[in-house]
């Protein structure tokens, strides 16, 4: 049976229907759904969502993750008001039931599903695939799939009906009739076959029903949120730290696969993400950067609402003023070892800076993210021969008293949501020198602030020594940076707005 | 965006500047500060970050990745990165440049089976060594044991029982380990052998109980129920503890493991062969078992601190284990598999024991050595064909994904017909192999083993089991070879049942050949037994190869 053929049926609307029976009614105010991020990875992202929830303390929280396997460790102290979290492992799994081992997963498994496999399933993933692979339709479509395939998982099991092998022709029929992907190797066919189930594996997952879904990402985690908005009423807010089609598509293009594989990924984000934001009751940016995107992907304007992180000033006291003392100037960076942190543009411009200011320093703290990626940094520190001068201090628990032993803090990021990292700083009072991407132009302003392109290591270095020649204004660039981050991006901010999010939210949906 | 989106951008702002022109050098336009020619290196240095940009968007990413920030963009005339992109896409053609693959270097063919059959070989190792030294060193395991016959009665029930619980625990270990060790994730990769350890020691120590009392003990007594008991455990720690290096793939430790228990063993039955006391001689004989078997769970210790716990980090007490039950759900096939193929290939000479016992007059299983000896000979043969069996799978696990990448999505049926002719060739390979060692190996070994060791199988009795037997072994190499690529493909059931059939079929076809008294005719059961699992697994193979990319599809 081919794609069109299923998708001429007449279908009796499983996406639309209520199946109340089925899910649970609980006393959780808000299921903050999360990728790769809160709680089993630190970052920008979970600080965001960590402060969120603790700070939230009047709020019952679920926080439904998404990780990519099953080798993830809690990185932070559950607060009492989040009352536990739904680990969701994309890849790293036999049966999704490992990790949700629901109430009649040897039912689901055993039932066999007969003319509902034909009727309800095979119809779902025909204009998945459809939406999905070949971009037609509109994200109504996508929405109506993944809503009856929800249904579906409800009584009998996913993984059976994505093994069937009416399911891989289907798929494979309806590729191999495409002028692109026909193309395709047989196994990377199989590949994205097996990759669609994988990314399908939040619905198995089934959420109890909150007051509001929030979804940290326009990506697989919203899938829950979307399905708990179209089958159930529920309010869904959505926030975007990075643009997550953006992020994709960057990883997307250095990786070494045929054009016809790339392609069906990034339709299926571009699907995924277009329908994050059609289903959503409002979208709540974490920079101002972001909504141009957003809009340009399909957002109504009307539904933005740009809403920026806070740090709480405590954990980032003004210990020594920037510049003080008499030792050597010392540069810091709070950065993950990672590629979209460019270290490397980072090293470049500090092999520069030390040819014109003796004896400066760069201590740079943050977490191997990507081995990699951070192997990479040290051999270059090494063919850059900065020898003593340049230290990776690794993680730290302590940003704030990292942050004052520097007295000028840089970021050298190629993409950035929310900069905490620049917030942070600023906090701390430092002055800081950034690349001008994402959100970070509109913290880092002058006179505390520099902004330079990505990716340039000399532009970098000018602007580092044009803000350490003046080293005795360095403390009042400080405070003057600190002074504005009170003004707007403190923790309480943050907070407030966040309340205010959720009450509008919920008056966006109509009682059902 | 066209139905065939990919192909060309959206057309959704207002051009800046009609563009035009030929590609030149990136040197020569490098040289120019115009920004016409700025737009062509551009466009190659989107191309470096993005191969093959689809649309305005893939390159307004690249761009930002550049540097390219609304500064950037206006200070080359345009309003935004979007605009910038959208000129910079229609320069991209230019600079494509085909990949060139990478093309592996020919490794000739025979030098590659002759590495996998080592490869493969490396997996019979511990069997190997355990069953030339003991038969060779005249160990009181086998046939040739200068032991009474009930003492041997115990040994042989004790391998028995230990050979078929282990042989459960082992390869659900080994499925599940593997599982994650594969990926990387040590936590679990602990968590689960930990867990099936642990559960399998109490399964194997119930059901050496259980037979303990319910059947050894009220029959043979309690001196020689002891002897089993002793036995019993010490084989099973032996087996049992080397599936954590199989699971690994030490085979090098697990060969010097294996070399050491050796060493332990042939030393305690030197060291005790002065005692007359025959209860006691074989009381001792199993302490050094025992102690062979330490020498195992030493190196399996050693074994999993070194290649598991270095890689846990401190995260090891906090990653979220999966749920015991339905990881058990899972794993129970496997389990299942690893009985039924253990009872296929043991319970022949049990049900001749049995018979044997009736024969004389008793209600018991006596250990019956002119069979046991056959048998055991005809066993040896396993030593040629391990190899082959694992060099086959390793062969296939190695083509299969060149062979799908060779064919594209509307050449799928090419892909399967390249599969069914893999099958083909490899199980031909494997049943030809197999007849031959089966029909010229057992002669052969008659005339090189010492006759001291084959006295017994030289009666006519015993020529006939020895034949029959190594014909029924010669199907073993078939079934499992059959059963590994349904466990590749992640269908274990045909294997299961095949396994499951042969372990009834050989039950029960030796106990109906032999109730007549002709205990020879017993190794017709086992040919029987391993016939039908290699029947049933080849069957279920072959429809599963034969599905081609289906079946890949399917063994997520």
């Amino acid at each position: 049976m081919s794609a069109s053929s299923l998708l001429s049926q007449p279908s009796s609307s499983p996406a639309t229907e209520m199946h109340p029976g089925h899910a649970v009614r609980s006393d959780i105010d808000i299921l903050m759904t999360t990728e790769g991020t809160y709680p089993f990875v630190t970052g920008g992202v979970s600080t965001w969502a960590h402060q969120l929830v603790t700070g939230l303390s009047e709020k019952r929280f679920v926080v439904y993750s998404v990780v990519a396997n099953t080798n993830m460790a809690a990185r932070y102290e559950s607060p009492p008001n989040l009352a536990h979290v739904v680990q969701v492992p994309l890849w790293g799994t036999e049966d999704n039931a490992e990790f949700n081992p629901r109430p009649g997963w040897i039912a689901r498994r055993m039932r066999r599903p007969g003319r509902r496999f034909d009727e309800e399933f095979l119809p779902a993933y025909a204009q998945l695939v459809v939406s999905v692979a070949l971009g037609e339709g509109g994200p109504e479509d996508l929405v109506a799939a993944l809503c009856a395939l929800s249904v579906y998982a409800e009584r009998f099991s996913l993984k059976l009906a994505m093994r069937d092998g009416r399911t891989w022709r289907l798929f494979r029929d309806a590729l191999a009739a495409h002028p692109l992907y026909r193309k395709l190797t047989t196994y990377e066919a199989i590949d994205l076959a097996r990759s669609v189930y994988r990314y399908l594996a939040p619905l198995d997952y089934p959420p109890e029903l909150p007051g509001i879904v929030h979804a940290s990402a326009a990506a697989f985690c919203a899938i829950p949120a979307v399905v708990l908005r179209e089958r159930f009423g529920i309010p869904f807010l959505l926030t975007e730290h990075g643009v997550y089609y953006r992020e994709r598509l960057l990883s997307l293009g250095r990786t070494r696969t045929n054009s016809p594989y790339r392609v069906f990924l990034s339709n299926f984000y571009a699907a995924v993400v277009a329908m994050s934001y059609s289903c959503a009751d409002l979208v709540a940016p974490v920079a101002r950067f972001n909504a141009s995107w957003e809009m340009r992907l399909g957002v109504e304007e009307s539904k933005i609402h740009p809403m920026p992180n806070g740090v709480d000033p405590e954990r980032f006291p003004l210990e020594r003023p920037a510049g003080s003392g008499d030792g050597p100037l010392t540069l810091v960076a709070v950065a993950r070892l990672e590629r979209l942190k460019d270290i490397h543009t980072l090293l470049r411009a500090f092999s520069i800076v030390r040819g014109r200011i003796d004896g400066i320093r760069l201590l740079i703290h943050g977490p191997e993210s990507d081995a990699a990626y951070a192997r990479s940094c040290y051999a270059l520190a090494e063919q850059l021969a900065l020898g003593e001068s340049c230290v990776f201090k690794g993680p730290t628990a302590d940003v704030g008293r990292a942050l004052n032993e520097g007295d000028i803090a840089v970021l050298s990021s190629i993409s950035e949501g929310f900069p905490f990292a620049s917030v942070e700083a600023l906090m701390a009072g430092r002055p800081m020198v950034a690349t001008e991407v994402g959100g970070v132009p509109e913290v880092i302003v002058p006179p505390y602030g520099k902004l330079v392109a990505p990716g340039r290591p000399l532009e970098l270095a000018d602007a580092i020594c044009a803000m350490a020649a003046d080293r005795s204004n360095l403390a009042r660039l400080g405070e003057l940076g600190r002074q504005a981050m009170l003004e707007s991006y403190t923790l309480e901010v943050f907070l407030d707005g966040y309340r205010g999010l959720y009450d509008e939210v919920r008056t966006r949906v109509p009682h059902r | 965006m066209t139905k065939y989106g990919p192909v060309s951008p959206i057309v959704d702002v207002p051009r800046v500047s009609p563009v035009a022109g030929v590609a030149r050098s990136l040197d020569e336009l490098r040289t120019e500060s115009s920004v016409f020619d700025d737009l062509h290196v551009e466009a190659r240095r989107v191309l470096d970050r993005n191969p093959e940009p689809r649309n305005l968007r893939d390159v307004a990413v690249a761009l930002e990745s550049m540097g390219y920030t609304t500064t950037g963009a206006r200070a080359l005339g345009f309003n935004t990165v979007f605009d910038l992109a959208l000129t910079v896409f229609d320069l991209t053609y230019l600079y494509y440049v085909p990949r060139t693959e990478e093309v592996p270097e020919e490794v000739p063919t025979w030098r590659r089976f002759a590495d996998d059959y080592l490869a493969g070989s490396w997996y019979g190792v511990p069997w190997i060594m355990s069953i030339v030294v003991l038969f060779v060193g005249r160990v009181a395991l086998w046939s040739s044991l200068n032991a009474t016959p009930q003492v041997a009665a115990m040994v042989s029930l004790a391998f028995f029982l230990a050979a078929v619980v282990a042989g459960a625990c082992s390869q659900m270990l080994a499925r599940r380990g593997t599982f994650y060790y594969l990926q990387k994730n040590y936590p679990l990769v602990r968590w689960v052998v930990a867990r099936f350890l642990v559960y399998g020691v109490a399964t194997g120590l119930l059901a050496i109980a259980v037979a303990y009392a319910v059947y050894v003990v009220p029959v043979y007594g309690l001196h020689l129920g002891e002897i089993f008991a002793e036995f019993a455990v010490a084989i099973f720690a032996f087996l049992l503890s080397a599936a954590p290096l199989y699971m690994l793939r030490r085979f090098y430790t697990l060969a010097l493991a294996t070399s050491l228990a050796l060493v332990v063993t042939l030393a305690g039955a030197y060291l005790f062969s002065g005692d007359t006391n025959d209860v006691r001689h074989a009381q001792l004989l199993g302490l050094a078992v025992g102690s062979g078997a330490m020498v195992v769970i030493a190196a399996s210790y050693l074994a999993l601190r070194t290649d598991v716990d270095s890689g846990l980090g401190a995260s090891v007490t906090v990653v979220k284990p999966p749920a015991l039950r339905v990881v058990l759900w899972h794993s129970a096939p496997y389990g299942v598999y690893g009985l039924a193929y253990f009872v296929m290939i043991l319970v022949s000479p049990l049900v001749v024991g049995l018979a044997y016992g009736r024969g004389l007059g008793v209600d018991q299983y006596l250990y019956p050595s002119t069979y046991q000896g056959s048998v055991a000979i005809a066993l040896l043969e396993l030593v040629v064909l391990l190899g082959l069996v694992h060099a086959s799978i390793e062969r296939f696990g190695r083509r299969l994904m060149p062979l799908l990448e060779r064919h594209t999505l509307d050449r799928w049926a090419q892909a399967r017909r390249a599969l069914r002719r893999e099958w083909i060739r490899s199980v031909g390979l494997v049943v030809v192999a197999s007849g031959v060692v089966a029909w010229a190996l057992p002669p052969l070994l008659l005339q090189v083993l010492p006759p001291s060791l084959t006295a017994a199988v030289r009666s006519p009795g015993g020529l006939l089991a020895l034949e029959v037997a190594a014909y029924g072994f010669a199907m073993v190499p078939v079934g499992m070879l059959c059963s590994q690529y349904l466990f590749f493909l992640g269908r274990p059931t045909p294997a299961l049942f095949g396994a499951v059939a042969g372990a009834l079929t050989s039950t029960m076809a030796t106990a109906l050949l032999v109730h007549g008294g002709d205990i020879a005719l017993g190794a017709w059961g086992l040919l029987a037994g391993t016939t039908v699992y290699a029947v049933i697994t080849g069957l279920g193979s072959y429809r599963v190869l034969a599905a081609g990319e289906e079946s890949f599809y399917a063994s997520f």
